[in-house]
C-alpha cells in the first residue's frame, strides 16, 4: 500500500469520529488550558537552567544561585500537576468517545441483518466494538495529549532557540521539517499489517469462543486433540501475520530513535562551535541541547504510541467497513398496529435468500384470532414466513400484510411491541430476573412482571427466589433448566401483550411434564390473539384453528385443522394416519 | 499468586532467545551512559578551548548512536518472534487445559470472561516478562551512571538519588491502592464484554422484542460503570507516573541548590555538572519505568489469579509448560484408537454415584446405582429436573462427582472425563454445539473415516436428505456455532459425529428435535444389526422405552425404580403417570 493511499484511509477515518468530537468542546477546552500552562512551564524551566549555568561559573553571589535553584523546583512540580491534569482529561474524553462510539456501534450491528450476525461470530464482534473501540480510546488518552503537547512545545522552542541564535534557530527548525516529513511518509507504512494482524486475532479469539462453548461436545467425544491441532493452524497465522506488522512497525521506532539521538548530537556539535566562535555562552550551548532533547522525550513517546494510533487507524477503517454496511430492510413506516388481535396475509410473496429460492408465490390470509400451525420440512420455508412476518428480511416481491397494511408502513415500535416472537433457542442474560422478563426495559411495572410469570406458570418458581424479581441471575442464567428458559421466554412474550403471536418449534427437547407446563402456559398466551406456531409435533397442533403445510417454499394445504383431519384426501390427515400407524400418537417430526 | 515464577518459567522453551534479549536490550540501554560522559567531555574541552577533544567526543558519541540503533533493530527482530511464541503459549496452554485435561469441566464463568482472559491476561502477564527481561537493562544503566556520579561527588550523587528512592517508595505505599482499582477496572470490563458476547448471541429474540434499546441502554449503564473504573485507575497511575518523574526537576534542583557552592569552590567543573544534568532525567525515567514494573507486577498477579480461576484445578506451572504451538506443515490427524478386546465393554456398573450443585443451581443426583450389560438399550427417564442429564453429565466426568464407584468390567474408573472417551464411548448433549467449521470435519473431528463409513454414519443418522438442501453437501460451512444448520441438523450432525467415533458406549442425551419417532425407532433397531454397541439414552418417547432392555426411572435426584417397560408399568405409579401422559 502506498503513502497516498494509505493517508487518504488515515483522513476519511476521522470522519467516523467528528461527530462526536463536536459534542465535547467544554473538555476539549479543558484539556487545552492544562496543556498550554504545562508546556509553558516546560519551556521555561531549560532557561531557568541556563542562567544557572552561566551564572554559577560567572561570578554572583550564592544566595542569586540558592534562589534560581528554588524557581527550578518549583516550575517542575508546577509543570508536573498540568501533565497529570491533561492526561486525566484527556483519559476522560477518550473514553466517553469511545462508549458513546461503543453504543453506536452495538446499535449499529444490532440492527443488521440476521444474515450478517450468522456469518459473524459473537467473539469477532466483541473485538469490534471492544477491541477496535478501546485503541480508539487509547488514541485520545495518551496520543492525543502528547501530540498536541508536543506541536506546542516543538512551536515554541523554534521560537527561543531563534531568539538565543539564528544558526542554532535553523538547526532546530530545519531538523525538526525533517523529523516531520519523515514520520509523515512513514505514517501508514504499517497500516495494511497492522490492519491484517487485528483480523488475525479476531480470528484466534473468535476460535477460542466457539471451542469454549463447545466444551462438553469437545471433551465428550475426545475431540480435544483434534481442537489443538486445528488451533495450530490459527495460531501459526496469526504468528506469521502479527509479527511482520510488528516488524514493519519497528522500523518507524528504529528511524524514531536515530533521528532524535542525531539531533542531541547535532545541537552538541552546533553548541560547540557557537562557543568556540564566542557567540553564545555554555548556558546557552546548553539550553540548545536541552531544547534538542526536549523533543525526544514527547515524541519518543508519540512513537510508542504509533502502534495504537495505528491500531486505531486499522479499527477505524473497520468500524468504518461496519458502519458504511447498511441493512437491508428500510424502516420507514409510519402507521401503528392497532391493539386488537392481528390479521396476517401474504399476497404473492417470493423471497430469495442468496439467489437460492426460498418462498415461491405464497399467498394467505389469517383472520385475527386465529390459532395456526405451520407444518413442513425443514428448508420448506416455515421459518422463513415468520421472519418475513418479524420483518428480519423483506419479500422479494409480493407483499406482506400485517393488520391489512403492507408491513414495509407500519411503524418498527409498533411492529415489536404488537408481534411477539418465541424463537427456538433462549438466551438469558446475566442480570436480575426483571431485567430477563422485562429485556431490560426499566419502564415496566413490577406487578405486570410478577403477573407475566405467574401467568406463565412460573409463580412458584419465583416465590422461591430470594429476592424476588430482583434476584441476580448468573451468568446467562445458568441456574434455569431449558423448560424454565422457554418459559421466561414465553412470560416476555406475555409482558408485551401482543396481538400476534409466532413460536418456533415450542417444547422440543423437555420431557412431557414440562411439555404439559409449557403448553399449558402457551394456551394463556395465546387466548385471544392471533399465533403462528412452527410445530414439530402433531400434539403441539392438537387444538390450533387452521393448518397449513408446506412443501419447497410453496403452501401445498390450507385450512380448518378440524375439515382437514376429516377429509381423507389432505396431507394433514395422512400425517395423523402415518402417525397413529406409529407406535405412539403424539409426535411426528416434520 | 505471586506472578514471578511463572513469567520466569514462560522463557523456559526458548532460552537462547531469551538470553539474546536480555544482552541487546541490556545493551540499548546501557549505551546512553557513555553520551553522557561523552557530553561531559566536549563541555571541559570548551572549557579549555582544545577543538581536538571536543572532536573526538562528538565522534565517540556518533559511535555509541549507531551502535544502539543497530541493537535496536536486531533486538526488535528477534524480540518480536519471542513475544509472540510466549503469548501463544500462555493462550495454548490455557485452551488445552480446558479441553484435554483430566477431570470434570465446567467453564466458571461466562464465555466471554473466559475470552478476555485468553485476550487480556495471557497480554498482562506476556507484558510483565517483558518488564523483567528489561530489568537487566535498567539496573545496568542505573549501576553504571551512579558509578560515575559518584566518582565526581558523592554528595551530589546522594542529593540527586534520595528523592528518586522517596518517589519510590511512595509508589510501593500506594500499591494496594492500585491492584484495587485494577481489579474493579478488569470486572467492569468483564461485565461488558461478557454482556456485548450474549447481547449478540442472542440478537434474533433482541431483533424480535425489538429491544435492542433498552439492552444497549444497560449496556451503556455497564459503560459508565467501566469508565469510572478506568478514570480512577489512569488518576492513580498517572499520579503515581509524576509522582516518579518529577523527582528529575526535584533531583536536579537539589543538585543546583548543593553545587552552587562546590562549583564556586572550583571543585566541580562545568563538564562534571553537565554529566549530572544528562543522567538525572533519563535515570529518574528509569526509576519511574520501574515503577511502571511495579504496577505491571500486580496486574500480572490479578491476570494470574484469574487463569488461575479459569482452569479451577491446574497446577499453576499448566499456564507456562512447555509445548510445540506447531509444526510445520498440516498438524497430524489423530490415530484412531480401537480398543482391544478385552478392554471392551462388557458390564458397566455403577454404585451409589452422587452430585450436587454447588450453590443447588440445578437437581442433581444422590446414590445411584445400575448396571449396564454390553449390548443392552437403557433408558434414563423422568420428569424435568429429576436429574436425568445430570446423571449422564456425572457418569461421563463432565461434572465432578462427589462419591460414588464407576466400574468398566471390573476396572474402577478414577477419571471419568478422560476414561468415557472414544474408543470407549460418544456423547450428544441435549444441546449439541457445532465450530464454524466444514460439516465433515465437525462430524469427523479429526478422525480420517473412509468414504464407505462416512456414508454409513450419515445414513445411520438420517442426514442424507439435509444433505441434498445443503449449498455444498458436506462441504457446506456451518457458520458460528452451527447457525447456519436448523436445530434438528445440529442434532443430526452429533449424532452422525458419535456414530463416527466408532465407540462401545453410546450417550444420547434426549433426540426427540432430530427425529420422528418412527425414525429413531428405525435408527435403534439399524444401530444394532450393524453394530455390537451399547446404549445410554435420555429419553421420554414411547419406541425408546418400548424398545428398553432397562429403564432407569429418575425422580428428585435418585433412582425411582429400575426394570423393563412392563415391569415398570405393572408396578410404578410415577412411570405410569409419564407414559399416560405422553400419550
Amino acid at each position: 500500500m502506498n503513502p497516498e493511499e494509505t493517508a487518504e484511509k488515515s483522513r476519511l477515518n476521522l470522519d467516523v469520529l467528528r461527530p462526536y468530537l463536536a459534542t465535547r468542546r467544554g473538555w476539549f477546552a479543558l484539556a487545552a488550558l492544562s496543556i498550554i500552562v504545562g508546556v509553558g512551564l516546560e519551556l521555561w524551566i531549560p532557561q531557568i537552567l541556563a542562567d544557572f549555568i552561566d551564572e554559577a561559573f560567572g561570578d554572583v553571589p550564592l544566595s542569586q544561585l540558592i534562589r534560581l535553584a528554588a524557581i527550578y523546583i518549583g516550575a517542575g512540580i508546577g509543570a508536573q500537576l498540568m501533565s497529570i491534569a491533561s492526561r486525566y482529561v484527556g483519559t476522560a474524553i477518550g473514553w466517553s468517545i469511545a462508549n458513546d462510539l461503543r453504543i453506536d456501534a452495538t446499535r449499529h450491528v444490532a440492527s443488521l441483518d440476521l444474515d450478517y450476525h450468522t456469518h459473524t461470530s459473537a467473539g469477532a464482534l466483541i473485538e469490534r466494538v471492544d477491541g477496535d473501540i478501546d485503541a480508539v480510546a487509547k488514541m485520545f488518552s495518551h496520543f492525543a495529549v502528547q501530540v498536541i503537547s508536543g506541536i506546542l512545545l516543538l512551536g515554541g522552542i523554534f521560537v527561543l532557540t531563534f531568539r538565543e541564535n539564528t544558526l542554532a534557530g535553523w538547526t532546530v527548525v530545519i531538523f525538526s521539517a525533517f523529523v516531520v516529513l519523515a514520520m509523515y511518509l512513514l505514517r501508514g507504512f504499517a497500516v495494511a499489517a497492522t490492519k491484517a494482524e487485528r483480523g488475525t486475532s479476531a480470528e484466534l479469539y473468535g476460535f477460542i469462543e466457539e471451542r469454549l462453548a463447545a466444551i462438553e461436545d469437545i471433551r465428550a467425544n475426545g475431540a480435544g486433540g483434534h481442537v489443538m491441532g486445528t488451533f495450530q493452524t490459527v495460531m501459526r497465522r496469526y504468528y506469521t501475520r502479527s509479527v511482520s506488522a510488528w516488524i514493519k512497525r519497528s522500523v518507524i521506532w528504529t528511524t524514531s530513535i536515530g533521528m532524535f539521538s542525531l539531533g542531541t548530537l547535532l545541537a552538541l556539535a552546533v553548541g560547540a562551535y557557537l562557543v568556540f566562535q564566542g557567540e553564545i555562552t555554555y548556558g546557552v550551548a546548553f539550553l540548545i541541547i536541552q531544547y534538542m532533547s526536549k523533543l525526544e522525550g514527547p515524541i519518543e513517546e508519540i512513537t510508542d504510541q504509533m502502534q495504537e494510533v495505528q491500531k486505531a487507524a486499522a479499527g477505524l477503517g473497520r468500524l468504518r467497513e461496519l458502519f458504511g454496511r447498511q441493512p437491508t430492510v428500510s424502516r420507514v413506516g409510519t402507521s401503528a398496529l392497532s391493539t386488537n388481535p392481528l390479521e396476517v396475509e401474504f399476497d404473492s410473496v417470493t423471497f430469495a435468500y442468496d439467489s437460492e429460492p426460498v418462498l415461491d408465490d405464497v399467498s394467505f390470509r389469517i383472520a385475527p384470532g386465529t390459532h395456526i400451525g405451520l407444518l413442513g420440512r425443514t428448508g420448506s420455508g416455515k421459518s422463513t414466513i415468520t421472519k418475513l412476518i418479524a420483518r428480519f428480511y423483506d419479500a422479494s416481491s409480493g407483499t406482506v400484510l400485517l393488520d391489512g397494511r403492507p408491513i414495509s408502513d407500519v411503524e418498527e415500535w409498533s411492529l415489536r411491541a404488537r408481534v411477539a416472537m418465541i424463537t427456538q433457542d433462549v438466551q438469558l442474560f446475566e442480570g436480575s430476573v426483571r431485567d430477563n422478563v422485562a429485556m431490560f426495559v426499566h419502564e415496566r411495572d413490577d406487578t405486570l412482571i410478577e403477573n407475566a410469570l405467574n401467568e406463565i406458570g412460573l409463580g412458584q418458581w419465583l416465590a422461591s427466589l430470594p429476592d424476588g424479581i430482583d434476584t441476580h441471575l448468573d451468568t446467562a442464567g445458568k441456574g434455569l433448566s431449558s423448560g424454565e428458559a422457554q418459559l421466561v421466554a414465553l412470560a416476555r412474550a406475555y409482558l408485551l401483550d401482543p396481538g400476534l403471536v409466532i413460536l418456533d418449534e415450542p417444547s422440543s427437547r423437555v420431557d412431557p411434564a414440562t411439555e404439559i407446563v409449557l403448553s399449558a402456559a402457551l394456551d394463556r398466551l395465546i387466548e385471544g390473539r392471533t399465533a403462528i406456531i412452527i410445530a414439530h409435533r402433531l400434539a403441539t397442533v392438537a387444538h390450533v384453528d387452521e393448518i397449513m403445510v408446506l412443501e419447497h417454499g410453496r403452501v401445498v394445504e390450507h385450512g380448518d385443522r378440524r375439515e382437514l383431519a376429516a377429509s381423507p384426501d389432505s396431507l394433514f390427515a395422512h400425517l395423523l394416519e402415518t402417525a397413529k400407524d406409529g407406535l405412539i400418537r403424539d409426535e411426528v417430526v416434520l | 499468586m505471586n506472578p514471578f515464577p511463572v513469567a520466569w518459567r514462560i522463557s523456559k522453551p526458548w532460552p537462547f532467545m531469551f538470553w539474546i534479549n536480555v544482552f541487546l536490550w541490556a545493551g540499548f540501554h546501557i549505551f546512553p551512559v557513555i553520551i553522557g560522559v561523552m557530553v561531559g567531555r566536549v563541555f571541559d574541552a570548551l572549557d579549555q578551548g582544545d577543538q581536538n577533544l571536543a572532536i573526538t567526543g562528538l565522534w565517540i558519541y556518533l559511535a555509541v548512536i549507531i551502535g544502539r540503533l543497530v541493537l535496536f533493530q536486531s533486538s526488535i527482530l528477534s524480540y518480536s518472534r519471542l513475544w509472540h511464541r510466549m503469548i501463544l503459549l500462555v493462550r495454548r496452554n490455557l485452551l488445552d487445559y480446558l479441553m484435554r485435561a483430566p477431570g470434570a469441566r465446567v467453564l466458571p464463568m461466562s464465555t466471554g470472561a473466559a475470552v478476555s482472559t485468553f485476550r487480556e491476561d495471557a497480554d498482562q502477564l506476556v507484558d510483565y516478562v517483558e518488564n523483567l527481561l528489561d530489568l537487566f537493562g535498567l539496573a545496568g544503566f542505573l549501576a553504571t551512571s551512579i558509578w560515575i556520579m559518584r566518582s565526581i561527588s558523592p554528595t551530589l550523587t546522594l542529593w540527586a538519588i534520595l528523592p528518586m528512592i522517596g518517589a519510590f517508595i511512595a509508589t510501593r505505599a500506594l500499591s494496594g491502592r492500585i491492584k484495587m482499582y485494577r481489579e474493579r477496572l478488569r470486572t467492569s470490563t468483564e461485565s461488558v464484554t461478557g454482556f456485548i458476547g450474549d447481547f449478540f448471541t442472542a440478537i434474533e429474540s433482541v431483533k424480535a422484542t425489538g429491544t435492542s434499546g433498552p439492552m444497549i441502554d444497560h449496556l451503556a449503564d455497564l459503560n459508565e460503570d467501566r469508565q469510572r473504573s478506568a478514570l480512577r485507575d489512569t488518576f492513580l497511575d498517572q499520579t503515581v507516573r509524576s509522582l516518579n518523574r518529577n523527582m528529575a526537576n526535584i533531583s536536579t534542583g537539589l543538585v543546583l541548590l548543593a553545587g552552587g557552592s562546590l562549583i564556586q569552590a572550583g571543585q566541580i567543573s562545568i563538564g562534571d555538572l553537565t554529566v549530572f544534568l544528562v543522567y538525572i532525567p533519563r535515570m529518574t525515567g528509569y526509576m519511574a519505568w520501574g515503577g511502571q514494573m511495579l504496577a505491571q507486577h500486580f496486574r500480572a498477579r490479578v491476570a494470574v489469579t484469574r487463569m488461575m480461576r479459569l482452569m479451577v484445578d491446574a497446577p499453576i506451572t499448566q499456564i507456562t509448560d512447555p509445548a510445540p504451538l506447531w509444526q510445520d506443515g498440516q498438524p497430524p490427524a489423530p490415530v484412531p484408537a480401537v480398543l482391544s478386546p478385552e478392554r471392551r465393554l462388557r458390564r458397566l456398573t455403577v454404585t451409589d454415584l452422587s452430585f450436587g450443585f454447588p450453590d443447588g443451581e440445578a437437581q442433581g443426583i444422590r446414590d445411584v446405582s445400575f448396571t449396564l450389560e454390553r449390548g443392552s438399550f437403557t433408558v434414563v427417564t423422568g420428569r424435568i429436573g429429576s436429574g436425568k442429564t445430570t446423571l449422564v453429565r456425572v457418569l461421563l466426568g463432565l461434572l465432578p462427582r462427589d462419591s460414588g464407584e464407576i466400574r468398566w468390567n471390573d476396572e474402577l474408573i478414577r477419571d471419568p472425563s478422560s476414561f468415557f472417551v472414544p474408543p470407549r464411548s460418544a456423547y450428544t448433549p441435549q444441546v449439541p454445539r457445532l465450530v464454524s467449521d466444514t460439516l465433515v470435519s465437525n462430524i469427523t473431528m479429526g478422525r480420517s473415516l473412509d468414504e464407505s463409513t462416512l456414508g454409513e454414519v450419515i445414513d445411520l443418522a438420517r442426514m442424507t436428505t439435509d444433505l441434498g438442501q445443503l449449498e455444498s453437501g458436506l462441504d457446506t460451512v456451518v457458520g458460528t456455532r452451527g447457525a447456519r444448520l436448523s436445530g434438528g441438523q445440529i442434532q443430526r450432525s452429533a449424532a452422525a459425529r458419535m456414530f463416527a467415533t466408532n465407540a462401545d458406549l453410546l450417550v444420547f442425551d434426549d433426540l426427540s428435535s432430530a427425529l420422528d419417532v418412527r425414525t429413531e425407532a428405525e435408527l435403534w433397531k439399524r444401530l444394532f444389526e450393524l453394530r455390537d454397541v451399547t446404549c445410554l439414552v435420555v429419553s421420554h418417547r414411547h419406541p425408546a422405552l418400548q424398545r428398553a432392555d432397562q429403564i432407569i426411572l429418575m425422580k428428585d435426584g435418585r433412582v425411582d425404580d429400575t426394570g423393563t417397560l412392563q415391569e415398570l408399568l405393572g408396578r410404578n405409579e410415577e412411570m405410569r403417570a409419564l407414559w399416560e401422559e405422553t400419550n
